[in-house]
């Protein structure tokens, strides 16, 4: 084919769309509207095993020392304080925090319903939370039977002012202060406390009984390797994670584990199809109409190829015209969403790329499916 | 006249031309390509609205399971299924009140046991129901009135054959520990888990006091997590819940099934972000219906503008003309919709399969969807219809 | 029959009529003072070049638009001030057929008719039956259950007149019915339109080029440039010039002659029984009998008898003398008449006419 014409295709492709306005747009909007639901399917798709990865993200540490039978952050169950100290005695290990996680249930001084609510006990001198609003409140934390709140704590549990008292599991607690962060899937409510306050809010929990174990690496520490070493020098009933292990692990526990992976992934493939569709009856129905058009280009002697081309083009300039809106209607739409579900649904780089991707997939399938009908366009009808 | 325009677009000889049908199944490759697309839309509104009805009944299959006409239970209970018990005491205020025919314990633990999986020997957490086997059955499940009886010796549990896969609990294992204590399991019932517990143990109140960590108290102490009440059959229930109100402390409620359902059902509207998810996703399924439903309607106007004006021009009201084009794009609504929900069943019991969740085709479903189906193809048509209505007959002269 | 035709108000009465597209700058007029009236039972047949306004004409007439300056009556109803709406019951009571047959592809033949007959006062039952039987006049029985996509263009356009004849309306109005049709089916279309103006008193107003409809037309309307620049009645004229040429005091006349008494004659009917002329009556018509017959009374008694061709009432005409006889109608009777203006234009100018006069009345005394 002769350079001059490989330069047209885009060009007739254009002038094709562009002559007809009216279903073009019509065309655009469809395709807009499915990669907008791809990009809601897959912000969620993304963003439930973030949600659980939320607090981790927020907390400082390099190694995660846990029991073995750690099934995901709210779900951590417990291991003896030895472990710690065991563990703080291993090469590069500059540090071992513990943090302590119970269950309580939640009630306004007034009266109402028991709520259940999380607490994370904590040293704030280890300074754990790289939070500001927790890392500024050490006062208050401090303070007698004192707890921060986030301030993502669901409202049917009142108001969480500083200096407003509930009840947790019956006992006056006051509240010092919030902070921001996000409950993440850890609940509906999520305080921190001193851990003085918190073992004497559980008593009679034993102080012994460890939920999380934060290590931080000496300067110059490799991650692998102490993780390593820490593996071999403690016994089999606590294991360790690497930040990327853990994110791993999070994610596959809440794609596996929980049906939301099936629920999400399963709207994603409906969204491509329903973009595929669209795009494919818009190609189609053209092509029907303009078949003694594209008849005629045969019978001049352009190639099946190069009206192929045309299609495809055709069907990438349709998408591309979708995408970026859509992209901009997603991210007003995850506003909505994190405020609405307080789920932590935001486009990074990585899921652009890959809704372009699947974009790209939407246009190139639905164009190759409806070449057949191109291949109905008979030079000799023309005559 | 309104009598006579109607009869017009009745299907039949005898009656009006049956215009909007004949012009739906003229063109077959069109039909099909217009019901593939909103069985598309269809089937995806299904599906998102099917697993809100999913979600919101997994998290009821225990409720829905009770087998009783009242129940007493702690009045600052958000939902059901949270720890929160009465003091056994209540039982036999409860016993006390005229009418009550009935009234068993039900003990449950929604965290607190581990079940060690026969699969990996890995712990996880498991819901425990506990109930006094010499008790009419608390549940109606088969496996549980039927095999309650086995649990009055030993350290004998059913367990949940619906259970998530990992927890091994479908196994042909006659035992395993829970919460490091062996146990025997002696049968199964078939309940499925739902967002907060994989699987469920059933157990005698005595072994469930045995076996709950950190508990020292004697069956006859053990706090309640709810009273079953079973009604005489000459008590009439509101008298019967009234009386028990009177007597038990306001620190309890007396509620029917139905009542604890709307419980939840508040729960999950206040506090649960599944819903709005669900519906997100069911919207944008009708807004893409009615893009491809209101492209298709508009193709075929816009290929028969002359045929529409013409009938302008012999004398035909704009209003017979939008009533067929109304018409015609709720017999397309239907023709996508019919396809759609045969397909659904099938999805429903593979993905209810996969997902263990009870996803069910109910006539609430079917009403919800349909209407949503049908509204997108009214709403699309009547936005494509405007061509029809300014089309000028004057012109096709 | 299902209906009931009112004969006497004209199909369309135009009176000064004007017409323009756009607004101010852009203002365009089609039509200037058309004024125009058809009587029913009469074939129109209107030409012009591109441009002329006729369709435009065709639109108003057809109320598909709604009138600017003038006034215009259909089928006895005022309709100039009528609404949109208005016009659209109307438009029930005409016939159209377009250029293009416009059927609906999805609905057999007989279904497009029935589109049409629906909104008539036809009783469901009958409607079937007469689908069938207009379809069957055009020659289409054999393909009544075909839809649009199964018939040829010329069977496709039959459809579409079938579905502009089948209410019998009183004002048919067409647009190059006949473009796509060969001779054979052109004539049969034609003779069932002529057919119409007879049966059902339909007068027809069509726009055409087509020679072989304008030689059958009663009527030639010429439009240039938004005006009616001629407008003829045809075929009368031609129906009579044939007639009065077997007329034999008109025997010799000149076909020019005999083209300006056609043109100055009209038709009158009259019923078994009726009083024509009575005696001692002013007499200033001159009748021409085309059908039927008289009996000619005087003082009572009858004197003779006179059929087709044959003529009376000149005498009086002629010598100014009140009527001699009285005339009566023996069986329904069509005439020509001539009036007294029309009759001395066409004494003194016709030479031949003068004596052929001369000799008849002195052949009569």
């Amino acid at each position: 084919m002769p350079a001059v014409t490989l330069r047209a295709v885009p060009l007739l492709s254009w002038r094709i769309l562009s002559h007809e306005k009216g279903r073009t747009a019509l065309a655009t909007a469809g395709v807009f509207i499915a990669i907008l639901l791809v990009f809601i399917e897959l912000g969620f798709f993304i963003a439930v095993p973030q949600g659980g990865m939320l607090v981790y993200d927020h907390l400082r540490f390099d190694l995660l020392l846990c029991s073995k039978n750690y099934a995901f952050q709210a779900e951590p169950w417990q291991f003896p304080r030895a472990r710690l100290t065991d563990a703080a005695k291993v090469a590069g290990v500059a540090r071992a925090t513990p943090l302590y996680f119970a269950g309580t249930k939640w009630q306004e001084p007034a009266g109402g319903d028991r709520i259940d609510a999380f607490i994370i006990g904590f040293d704030p001198a280890a300074r754990p939370f790289a939070v500001t609003g927790i890392e500024q409140q050490t006062v208050a934390l401090a303070r007698r039977d004192t707890m921060l709140v986030d301030d993502a704590t669901r409202p049917i549990f009142g108001p969480i002012a500083a200096g407003t008292e509930v009840l947790l599991d019956n006992h006056k607690i006051t509240i010092g202060g919030d902070y921001t962060l996000g409950t993440g899937f850890l609940g509906m409510a999520v305080a921190v406390m001193d851990e003085a306050n918190f073992f004497r809010l559980f008593a009679p929990r034993p102080a012994d009984i460890v939920n999380l174990g934060l290590i931080t690496l000496a300067s110059g520490a490799d991650p692998d390797k102490t993780a390593a070493a820490l593996r071999q020098a403690l016994p089999d009933d606590v294991q360790i994670f690497t930040r990327a292990e853990l994110k791993n692990h999070e994610d596959k526990y809440w794609t596996t584990r929980t049906s939301v992976g099936l629920i999400f992934g399963s709207g994603l493939v409906i969204s491509f199809v329903v973009g595929i569709m669209v795009l494919y009856q818009t190609l189609a129905t053209q092509i029907t109409r303009h078949l003694p058009q594209f008849a005629t280009l045969k019978a001049i002697g352009y190639s099946d190829f190069y009206l192929a081309a045309v299609v495809m083009i055709e069907a990438a300039m349709i998408v591309l015209v979708a995408f970026f809106p859509a992209a901009g209607a997603a991210l007003a739409a995850y506003a909505q969403i994190r405020s609405a579900t307080l789920l932590p649904v935001v486009l990074t780089a990585p899921e652009f790329a890959a809704v372009l991707v699947i974009t790209l997939a939407m246009s190139a399938a639905s164009a190759f499916l409806s070449l057949s009908n191109l291949r109905r366009a008979d030079p000799a009808d023309v005559f | 006249m309104a009598a006579i325009e109607a009869r017009r677009l009745l299907p039949g000889t005898k009656r009006g031309v049956p215009l909007a049908w004949r012009n739906l199944v003229a063109n077959k490759r069109r039909l099909l390509r217009s019901s593939a697309g909103i069985a598309f839309a269809a089937l995806l509104m299904m599906v998102e609205l099917g697993f809100e009805q999913g979600f919101f009944d997994a998290s009821l299959s225990a409720v829905q399971a009770l087998d009783g006409d009242l129940f007493v239970l702690s009045a600052y209970k958000y939902r059901f299924g949270t720890r929160d018990p009465i003091a056994h005491a209540e039982l036999d205020t409860v016993r006390g009140v005229a009418g009550v025919a009935s009234a068993a314990p039900l003990y449950a633990s929604w965290q607190d046991f581990f079940w060690t999986s026969p699969l990996d020997s890995k712990p996880y957490l498991v819901r425990v129901f506990g109930f006094d086997p010499d008790e009419p059955p608390v549940f109606s499940l088969s496996g549980i009135k039927d095999g309650q009886a086995l649990l009055k010796t030993g350290d004998t549990v059913l367990v949940d054959s619906h259970a998530r896969a990992f927890l091994g609990m479908d196994t042909d294992k006659k035992s395993t520990d829970l919460s490091g204590q062996p146990v025997q399991i002696v049968g199964t019932f078939s309940l499925g888990p739902d967002f907060m517990s994989d699987g469920t143990v059933a157990m005698s109140d005595r072994l469930f006091a045995k076996l709950l960590p950190g508990n020292r108290a004697p069956v006859a102490e053990l706090p309640i997590e709810t009273i079953v009440v079973k009604l005489r059959p000459d008590a009439t229930l509101s008298t019967v819940q009234r009386a028990l109100r009177k007597a038990l402390p306001n620190t309890s409620s007396v509620m029917t099934k139905a009542q604890i359902v709307d419980l939840e059902e508040q729960f999950q509207a206040k506090l649960s972000s599944a819903g709005p998810i669900f519906w997100l996703g069911a919207m944008v399924g009708f807004v893409v219906g009615m893009l491809i439903s209101y492209q298709v309607i508009y193709t075929d106007l816009s290929d028969q503008l002359p045929q529409y004006a013409t009938l302008k021009a012999i004398g035909y009201k704009t209003s017979y003309l939008v009533r067929s084009v109304l018409v015609q794009a709720g017999l397309s609504g239907l023709a996508g919709y019919v396809p759609a929900w045969l397909l659904c069943i099938g999805a429903y019991r593979i993905v209810g399969a996969i997902a263990l969740l009870p996803l069910h085709m109910t006539l609430r479903l079917t009403i919800l969807t349909l209407g949503l189906t049908l509204g997108m193809c009214l709403l699309a048509a009547a936005l494509a219809v405007r061509r029809v209505i300014s089309a000028d007959p004057a012109e096709i002269f | 029959m299902a209906y009931a035709f009112p004969v006497m108000a004209p199909a369309v009465r135009a009176e000064s009529i004007d017409f323009h597209y756009g607004q101010n700058e852009s203002r365009n007029q089609v039509l200037f003072d058309i004024s125009l009236e058809i009587p029913p039972s009469q074939l129109v047949v209107m030409t012009g070049p591109s441009g002329s306004g006729k369709t435009t004409l065709l639109t108003l007439i057809g109320g598909l638009r709604t009138m600017q300056q003038g006034r215009l009556e259909l089928l006895g109803q005022d309709v100039t001030r009528l609404s949109a709406a208005a016009l659209v019951q109307v438009r029930r009571e005409i016939g159209f057929i377009f250029q293009t047959h416009n059927l609906f592809e999805s609905l057999t033949a007989v279904e497009n008719v029935r589109m049409a007959l629906q909104l008539g006062t036809w009783p469901p039952a009958e409607m079937e039956d007469r689908a069938h039987q207009i379809l069957d006049q055009l020659g289409l029985g054999h393909r009544l259950g075909y839809k649009p996509r199964s018939l040829s263009g010329g069977q496709r356009q039959r459809v579409a007149i079938a579905r502009a004849l089948a209410n019998y309306p009183q004002l048919v109005l067409a647009d190059e019915p006949t473009a796509a049709l060969d001779m054979h089916t052109t004539r049969n279309v034609v003779s069932r339109l002529k057919d119409m103006t007879v049966e059902s008193s339909s007068a027809i107003l069509m726009v055409t080029h087509d020679h072989r409809i304008i030689e059958l037309a009663d009527r030639l309307v010429h439009m240039v440039d938004g005006r009616i620049v001629s407008d003829v009645v045809l075929s009368d004229a031609l129906r009579i010039c044939e007639f009065l040429k077997g007329v034999d005091i008109f025997k010799a006349l000149t076909p020019a002659e005999l083209t300006n008494i056609a043109e100055k004659v009209t038709r009158r009917h009259f019923e078994a029984g009726e009083t024509v002329i009575r005696q001692g009556d002013e007499g200033d018509e001159l009748f021409l009998i085309s059908e039927g017959e008289v009996e000619i009374d005087r003082e009572g008694h009858e004197v003779a008898r006179l059929g087709p061709a044959e003529f009376f009432g000149e005498l009086s005409l002629i010598s100014g003398e009140p009527r001699n006889a009285t005339v009566v109608a023996t069986a329904p009777l069509d005439t020509y008449v001539l009036g007294k203006e029309a009759f001395r234009t066409a004494v003194e100018q016709s030479n031949s006419f003068r004596e052929q006069l001369r000799r008849v009345y002195f052949q009569r005394h």
